[in-house]
């Protein structure tokens, strides 16, 4: 009987299938670098012809299957901690149709989003989910996560931007929604599916909507001396009513680490915090916006307001805040990224629990977050190799959640559940929500082949009993 | 075997809140169950699973037209009882509701800081009617369609549980979205208890602007044009009273007012005689444009490229029917809805023209058919799921009704 790798070869070509160790470990983990586990395979199918041929022999094998976009989750969701075939979407790069008129585009699932953009400006369009890792991360991770990004503040997380999919199932069949559909045919699989981490089916084709590109845009960039300063504005433009594209808060040790880094802004010592504030529209509407802006700004006393409206001087005033997370490479070695939320209301009262939280395990907390909508990102710095410091990080992060869902808030707002927060769905769902996704679940993959041991407490879904070795064979 | 629901009943809510659902659209007279508490609903659902009766959810009954009746009802769970805004936070712009509330004290709670989408016709339809829907308002091209304003949802599923999906944040991605899943399941799957919704500022301005066109279809040539130039109306809608005469594209534009100036601006800036409208009767016009039918409606939608064609296809197939039908376009949705007047739901000429006009590439939908609407036909895998899902969740087949 041929091995399973080379089954997949003769499915997928030999330079789809990776079975060398040295090659595996680069698939142990995605961005939550403190979980690892080597798949047995790696396979990497072109297309959803390939893929449905790859995932009906995963099925008659009974192999678990773990899909995985670029690997930039921070979750945990593409590690394969029952082992079996990472199934990689990293050779599907086509962006199969972009039409202006209609305004959307088909691409494969593995075109990167930043890709995505890029094609989108030459039309005057624009795909409006940004996630941090946008330069790497691919529409179809996005699609598994409901990543979201700076400019969901107004445009919402790609739930709101997903038009269709092909879906290729756990037993190979195909679900072709890619129909650019107004409303769903039956129930909403395309809303359901969004957001599911890898574990209803594979997703291989998107289509997504396109926004047109704003036609002026405006950054200010306000210096506050406090984080409670630039929490303080924040309340006041959302009760204001004003409607940012954007609005991302830096704390002070983000900005020292920034500040000594190749991103460095130019940002002031004595600065305790970064409010970033982009605006768009037209060019009255801009201006007028503005002056608002500025105005609101000037009564929380501020260090300094930057603006800038043209590309250049907006790309500086952004680096600070797209380089925030590599900056952090010079404080330690390895970055707890965490994500929560919670009602914009309390959110002033939330961030300082978090450095509470932080500084009383003598851990350093540099934070980032998406103010506009409560999505608090701590980042805690630490030293995967210090097994103590390890164990503070998941107790803060535990506690840091813990609190989060108490005020009203959620667990996560746009990196998912994976397997980092599968303990904290206890505090947030009841048992009976937990046995509805189970059951839910089950009506897509019967098996809990696809991705075990993600989203749902193991033993509320006990999937990782029904995953089975890859020297396994197939079922008697 | 009605008598005999209405004596079970009793043993688990007051008289008061027993009564007798009519019947309308093609939708049988059944008893009808009017819980005020959730409590209650549970003490409704655990009866009918016991005696095996066939389940028809329903808010004030306002969407019926559109949905298609049940081959068995048994009895009719109302959720108009359980009525209230149990939270809104102007500050964080969010609101949680009971499902039995009516949109209009939805809004009416809400509209002086706050725009609730969808902008709705009906204020006697409840939020969990409207939910069950899958609604969509005149305000969809800004907003989108009810499904993305929906925060979180709870609802109690056939197995007597109560089950929460989402949240109150306005941005969530903890675990699965079974809400979408509720979205627009009409009642088929569980029966809806509260939900949350997301809240828009409410705008500063709002202008109508009408703008004259020779025909519907050159109407809706003319929005696409202004989309083109970078227009982002709330709504574009053209209306005629007859596919082949004059007809009006009707513009609402509102936010601040200086985005509102910019937009009139660009407007004025392609046509000439453009009727301005603000303040009152800006908003009196705005609330004809969101006036639902009553007659026997087709809706049908393209892409926006294929809404000619489509248009050219309507005109020479209604002219075969010998159809005069009343066109309302959304042509920046390329959505156009069909009043048939006077038409019979019998008469076969409405399906015909259906047929016509899917043949053309259009999705369909009915209002008004009763036992005649026909089918949605999604593909086979796709229906193949949709029946596994109502298995998963409903699998005594409580709630009457299948996928739509």
């Amino acid at each position: 009987m041929r091995s399973l790798a080379q089954e997949l070869r003769a499915l997928v070509g030999a330079a789809g299938v990776v079975d060398e160790p040295t090659r595996l470990v680069a698939y142990e983990s995605d961005a939550l670098a403190m979980v690892t586990c080597l798949p047995e395979l790696v396979v990497l199918p072109r297309d959803t012809r390939e893929t449905a041929a790859v995932m009906a022999l995963l099925h008659r094998r009974g192999v678990p299957v773990v899909p995985r976009g670029a690997g930039t989750g921070l979750a945990g969701g593409a590690t394969p901690v029952t082992g079996g075939v990472v199934l990689s979407t990293a050779r599907m790069r086509d962006v199969l149709e972009l039409d202006p008129h209609d305004r959307f585009a088909r691409v494969q699932a593995g075109v990167v989003n930043v890709d995505l953009s890029g094609l989108c400006q030459h039309a005057g369009l624009a795909y409006a989910p940004d996630p941090s890792s946008q330069m790497a991360c691919t529409i179809g991770g996005n699609v598994a996560n409901n990543s979201g990004g700076p400019h969901c503040f107004k445009y919402g997380a790609t739930t709101r931007h997903v038009l269709g999919l092909v879906v290729v199932l756990h037993d190979g069949r195909v679900l072709d929604l890619a129909a650019p559909e107004l409303d769903p045919l039956g129930y909403d699989l395309v809303g359901l599916f969004v957001g599911s981490e890898g574990t209803l089916g594979i997703a291989t084709e998107v289509t997504v909507r396109l926004v047109p590109a704003p036609a002026v845009v405006e950054v200010q960039l306000a210096l506050f001396r406090t984080l409670d300063g630039a929490c303080e504005a924040v309340s006041d433009v959302i009760a204001a009513g004003l409607e940012p594209a954007a609005l991302e808060i830096l704390d002070q040790l983000t900005i020292d680490a920034v500040e000594r880094s190749v991103f460095a802004a130019g940002y002031p010592r004595e600065a305790g915090a970064v409010l970033l504030v982009e605006l768009e529209g037209g060019a009255a509407d801009v201006t007028a916006q503005a002056a608002a802006l500025e105005a609101l700004l000037a009564r929380h006393d501020p260090l300094e307001v930057r603006r800038g409206r043209d590309a250049a001087a907006r790309k500086k005033l952004w680096a600070g805040r797209k380089g925030a997370f590599g900056a952090m490479g010079r404080i330690a070695p390895d970055l707890y990224v965490a994500d929560a939320v919670v009602p914009r209301t309390r959110l002033r009262e939330l961030v300082a629990r978090t450095v509470e939280i932080c500084r009383e395990r003598g851990l350093r907390l540099a934070t980032v977050f998406h103010a506009g909508d409560g999505n608090l990102h701590p980042n805690i710095c630490y030293d995967r190799r210090d097994a103590d410091e390890v164990r503070r990080v998941l107790e803060a992060g535990h506690r840091i959640l813990s609190e989060c869902v108490a005020a009203g808030g959620a667990l996560t707002g746009e990196h998912g559940v994976g397997l980092e927060k599968l303990a904290e769905m206890e505090l947030y769902f009841t048992p009976a929500d937990l046995e509805a996704a189970c059951r839910m679940r089950a009506a897509w993959d019967p098996e809990r082949r696809l991705n075990p041991g993600k989203l749902i407490p193991t033993h509320a879904c006990l999937e990782v009993r029904s995953a089975r070795p890859v020297g396994a064979g197939e079922p008697a | 075997m009605s008598a005999r629901v209405a004596e079970l009943l009793a043993r688990v809510l007051p008289a008061e809140r027993i009564g007798a659902f009519a019947g309308v659209h093609g939708h049988a007279p059944a008893p009808e169950a009017r819980p005020s508490t959730p409590e209650e609903a549970l003490e409704v659902l655990r009866l009918a699973r016991a005696e095996r009766w066939s389940l028809l959810p329903l808010g004030n009954g306002t969407r019926l037209a559109g949905i298609r009746p049940r081959e068995r009802v048994d009895l009719v769970l109302a959720s108009r009882n359980l009525r209230g805004i149990t939270r809104y936070e102007p500050a964080d712009g969010t609101l949680t509701a009971l499902a039995g509330t009516p949109w209009g004290e939805l809004v009416a709670a809400t509209e002086a800081r706050h725009h609730l989408s969808p902008e709705l016709a009906r204020p006697d339809g409840t939020l969990g009617g409207a939910i069950a829907a899958g609604a969509s308002g005149l305000d969809r091209l800004r907003h989108g369609p009810l499904r993305h304003q929906i925060l979180g949802l709870s609802a109690l599923h056939a197995d007597g549980s109560r089950v929460k999906s989402g949240g109150q944040v306005v941005k969530n991605v903890t675990g699965y979205d079974l809400h979408r899943l509720w979205c627009g399941s009409e009642g088929t799957l569980c029966f809806l208890l509260e939900g949350t919704l997301r809240l828009y500022p409410a705008p500063a301005e709002t202008v109508v602007l009408r703008l004259a066109a020779a025909s519907a279809t050159e109407g809706a040539a003319r929005a696409h044009a202004l989309w083109r130039a970078g227009l982002q109306p709330v709504a574009a809608v053209v209306r005629a009273p007859a596919l082949a005469g004059p007809a009006e594209l009707a513009l609402v534009l509102s936010g601040r007012a200086e985005a509102v100036a910019d937009e009139v601006a660009l407007v004025r800036a392609q046509a000439d005689a453009v009727e301005e409208l603000r303040g009152t009767e800006a908003s009196t016009a705005r609330a004809e444009l969101r006036t639902a039918g009553t007659e026997a409606t087709l809706v049908a939608s393209t892409r926006p490229s294929q809404l000619p064609a489509l248009l050219a296809t309507l005109e020479r197939a209604a002219a075969a029917l010998g159809l005069a039908p009343r066109p309302t376009l959304h042509p920046l949705l390329a959505t156009l809805e069909l009043e048939l007047p006077g038409l019979a739901p019998r008469d076969e000429r409405l399906l015909e023209l259906g047929e016509e006009l899917a043949g053309a590439g259009a999705r369909l939908r009915w209002r008004g058919l009763g036992a005649r609407t026909p089918r949605l036909a999604p593909d086979a895998t796709a229906s193949e799921l949709m029946q596994r899902l109502k298995r998963a969740l409903d699998p005594e087949g409580l709630f009457a009704g299948g996928p739509p």
